[in-house]
């Protein structure tokens, strides 16, 4: 929890229960409430790959300021069973405040222990007294922290209303908003005034709460992807699911294919046709996607694929979160091909990457990929609305029928100073050519001589030679004198700047290179980089620390790393980060 | 007094022994676990049990609810018939012939991405026990259509708006272009039939197919106290027949309708049915109609 003055300008509230308790349901009312009364938002969900019955939690943290992932602590806890307790009681910050439904538990006097305050809350006893029915509790629960921070009574009608009413119908509405204040009514018999939390902020400031993979859906419509072809996987799915409502009014194309080997190649057959084709997978689909990425890289087919990394390996576990897939895609697949890899940190950087990997496919006529993370992925942040005015469409070298009939000898592998040959799509007049697997001369017929192999071979290698003007750079983020460097990619962005911000705390100065694309690897940038530093941390989530090691393999000077690792499949929370640099450097 | 004699005169059709036990971490009203209950008590303890993903690869899970008290192999995705398959050459490789080895998918698995697997084996008729349990969709992550979605069902790859418009993957008619030893349907409704059915299969040579209608409360928006319920009446409206085919050819119907019900009271009490009009069930029932005849056909032919 942070105060400012005598403020609250940053807390943090988790949900626990079990699968099926309706955790995940209260923490969306909770996170929407609190971005309609003008906080920022960050949700973090950790939930098991089972449908009902094993633990799960949802933190739902609001701040003044804007943020990007969990705080160290939690400072008002509901759960919906005492096991919670055990789990998550370490995470409780002093003044805390914990509510639990006693299940069979008889006492009901609060009690106090280390300067955290324990409540008994009988949920679903009150739910079944009041309401007949156990699913009420989670109301009830709403309405119990709806007085511990002092929330909008209206804005919760409001957001109950939009909820139920087209489903369930009024009563159900008017019940509903009866549990909440038979909640609020009983935390105010129960709970001292010093107890709560009170949050200040009340207006709506028109932001948008959004999670990653929504984001990147909204990017692909707005970069005019009209062709998506998926297969479910977790964390991915959502993906599409927002897409398969919203494409068809475009015209647009959403299909459930067989498998990911179907899902790839459909949408290069949708892109060798000529429409803007997408997928999107995680770890086991992304294997099973490999040989098509090599075909893509050597036909020069345009394409995006976006990985929502989860934890491996094999079915590892698919509802964590982790950062161990980099190397799959940078060096993955068979033989050797260009390929761009884009890392959003961020969810307006989901949507602009998205935008610009399209964009990027096209121009270098190559396999773009979005790797991103479950973490950001699939848990729900509030941004500002993007600015569709910056959405630019470019389609690269991609011919219309009067530039084709201006061509006098059409190739469509043509030998050209910057790799890029002039695409035609098939069926276009005077544009006959054949889309190649095998090695090919330029007009895409096949051929094992061996000096077209090495033309062709430096052709295509040559396409992101002279790419770093329209990829994007890195970012440095802190204080850019400070000696102590941080490197990081994808999620790692949140818990590195609170990080820095601790650190300062503690007299420590240091800075952040935020790496965005990841492959081709800005070689330059992060030798300047790290040409400043004595001494830098590169944070992973993964046990080998591939981007660490993919930056000695691409820096061409003697170097000194050192890896903040964690595979525990959560996300790094500042402090694990503070902590390790400070006893580092210390 | 007169109670207790009742009892004792009630005759079990299913063994008492379970080799799945109590507190999995199924849904209420899961019908997948029940075809694993009824089906392990046919096959008994010598068993492997091949699991890609899909509900049972977590069902099956965590200590302590980990409820079967059989081998167990978590295969990858597409390859629940292909691993099973290895599974069964290596145990005869080491002196093994009378473990039956089953792959264990649910319809995703199958109709999808395992096809190809699954075709495989059955040319080369390789010695397994294939078995889906179909609850007609990817419920395990988070009900995206399959092949296995029936026409009209909403899904969230299938919204209201575009639900489903094309019918059931016929994966029966597929297994049987194989001409494999034996194909047989089931439902958890009918739990004598299931039983003898996986009985039979299990001292069959070569490759077998069992198909089991499994309700999913969750992903139908039924209500849970209703899966036996639709598993029975999904036979009597003839939706999912319960017959055999031996060879590919020799078919018979195991349980015979002496009047078919409509399926519209079936649609009915599911959720992911409710936005259809009058015009598509009754499209609907003409497609059930129409197949119901052309199966009776057939098993008219083989007689």
């Amino acid at each position: 929890m942070k105060i400012k003055g005598k403020k609250i300008a940053d807390i943090s509230v988790m949900i626990a229960g079990k699968a099926g308790d309706g955790v995940l349901f209260t923490g969306n009312v909770l996170a929407k409430i609190l971005k309609r009364q003008g906080w920022w938002v960050s949700t973090y969900r950790d939930f098991p790959s089972n449908i009902r019955g094993e633990p799960t939690n949802y933190t739902i943290r609001a701040s003044l300021e804007k943020i990007y992932g969990q705080a160290d602590d939690i400072d008002v806890f509901m759960a919906f069973d005492c096991g919670a307790i055990i789990d998550h009681a370490d995470k409780i910050v002093k003044g805390g405040i914990f509510l639990c439904d006693g299940l069979g538990l008889a006492h009901v006097a609060p009690s106090r222990i280390d300067g955290r305050t324990y409540h008994i809350f009988p949920l679903r006893k009150l739910a079944r007294e009041n309401f007949q029915s156990e699913l009420y509790k989670n109301m009830i629960a709403l309405g119990a922290l709806s007085h511990i921070l002092d929330l909008d009574f209206r804005v919760i009608e409001g957001i109950i209303s939009e909820t139920f009413l087209k489903r369930k119908g009024k009563k159900i509405v008017r019940k509903n908003i009866r549990a909440v204040r038979l909640g609020c009514q009983q935390a105010k018999k129960m709970i001292e005034q010093e107890e709560i939390h009170p949050l200040v902020e009340k207006k709506d400031s028109g932001r948008l709460l959004l999670s990653g993979n929504e984001a990147i859906a909204m990017g692909s419509l707005a970069a005019g992807c009209r062709y998506f072809a998926a297969y479910p996987i977790c964390p991915a799915t959502e993906i599409w699911q927002w897409l398969a409502v919203v494409l068809p009014e475009y015209n647009g194309l959403v299909i459930q294919t067989e498998d990911e080997l179907a899902a790839l190649n459909m949408a290069l057959g949708a892109s060798y046709a000529g429409a803007r084709a997408m997928t999107s997978t995680s770890g086991p689909g992304a294997s099973l996607m490999m040989e098509a990425f090599s075909l893509a890289g050597m036909a020069e087919i345009p394409v995006v694929v976006a990985h929502v990394q989860r934890v491996g390996p094999s079915t590892g576990m698919p509802t964590k979160t982790e950062q161990s897939d980099l190397d799959q895609w940078v060096y993955g697949s068979h033989g050797e091909f260009p390929r761009i890899v884009l890392s959003p940190g961020t969810i307006e950087e989901c949507f602009e990457f998205t935008v610009k990997a399209f964009n990027l496919a096209e121009k270098y006529q190559c396999p773009v990929i979005l790797l991103t993370e479950q973490d950001y992925g699939q848990n729900l942040r509030t941004v500002k609305k993007f600015d569709l005015t910056k959405v630019k469409i470019d389609r690269g070298k991609l011919l219309n029928q009067e530039e084709l009939e201006g061509i006098k000898d059409y190739r469509r592998y043509k030998f050209t100073p910057d790799g890029i040959s002039p695409r035609a799509l098939p069926g276009m007049k005077n544009g006959l050519h054949m889309v190649e697997s095998n090695e090919h001369d330029q007009n895409g017929y096949r051929d094992e001589d061996s000096e077209n192999r090495i033309r062709m071979m430096q052709k295509r290698m040559r396409k992101l030679e002279n790419a770093a003007k329209d990829l994007i750079p890195p970012r440095v983020w802190g204080d850019r004198e400070s000696e102590f460097g941080i490197i990081g990619f994808g999620s790692t962005f949140g818990p590195i700047q609170e990080a820095i911000a601790q650190l300062k705390d503690r007299k420590i100065r240091a800075k952040y290179m935020q790496i965005r694309t990841l492959w081709p690897f800005p070689r330059k940038k992060v030798e300047e980089f790290l040409d400043s530093c004595k001494e830098v941390f590169v944070v992973e989530n993964n046990f080998t620390g591939q981007l660490g090691q993919l930056i000695r393999s691409q820096v061409q000077m003697p170097i000194r790393i050192k890896n903040i690792l964690k595979y525990s499949s959560q996300a790094f929370r500042p402090q694990e980060i503070s902590s390790q640099i400070q006893m580092a450097v210390r | 007094m007169s109670q207790d004699k009742k009892k004792k005169k009630m005759r079990l059709s299913l063994p008492e022994e379970e080799l799945m036990n109590p507190g999995h971490v199924g849904c209420q009203g899961c019908g997948a676990t029940l075809a694993m209950r009824y089906t392990l008590k046919a096959l008994g303890q010598k068993v492997v049990l091949c699991i890609p993903a899909c509900c049972w690869s977590v069902i099956d899970g965590p200590f302590p609810y980990s409820s079967l008290d059989v081998p167990i192999f978590h295969c990858a995705f597409e390859t629940a018939a292909v691993s099973a398959s290895g599974v069964k050459a290596g145990l005869e490789m080491v002196g093994d012939t009378e473990t039956t080895v089953v792959a264990w998918a649910g319809d995703g698995g199958t109709f999808d991405i395992g096809i190809q697997a699954l075709s495989g084996v059955a040319e080369r008729n390789d010695d397994i026990l294939y078995i889906c349990y179909d609850n007609e969709a990817y419920m395990n992550t988070g009900i995206q259509r399959s092949s296995a979605t029936p026409y009209g069902a909403w899904t969230t790859t299938t919204p209201v708006k575009h639900f489903k418009n094309r019918p059931k993957k016929d994966i029966d008619a597929i297994m049987a272009a194989h001409r494999i030893p034996y194909i047989a349907t089931a439902s958890v409704g009918y739990p004598e039939d299931l039983f003898k059915k996986a009985k039979k299969a299990k001292d069959i040579k070569g490759t077998r197919f069992l198909h089991i209608y499994a309700p999913c409360p969750v992903g139908w928006k039924s209500r849970s106290e209703d899966t036996i319920k639709l598993s029975r009446m999904v036979v009597q409206n003839a939706t999912f027949p319960l017959y055999e085919i031996e060879w590919g050819e020799k078919y018979t119907l195991n349980i015979k309708l002496k009047e078919k019900k409509p399926i519209e009271d079936y649609l009915r009490l599911q959720g992911r049915f409710r936005h259809l009009t009058e015009k598509e069930i009754a499209y609907m029932q003409e497609e059930v109609d129409r197949k119901w005849e052309r199966l009776l056909a057939t098993v008219e032919g083989c007689q």
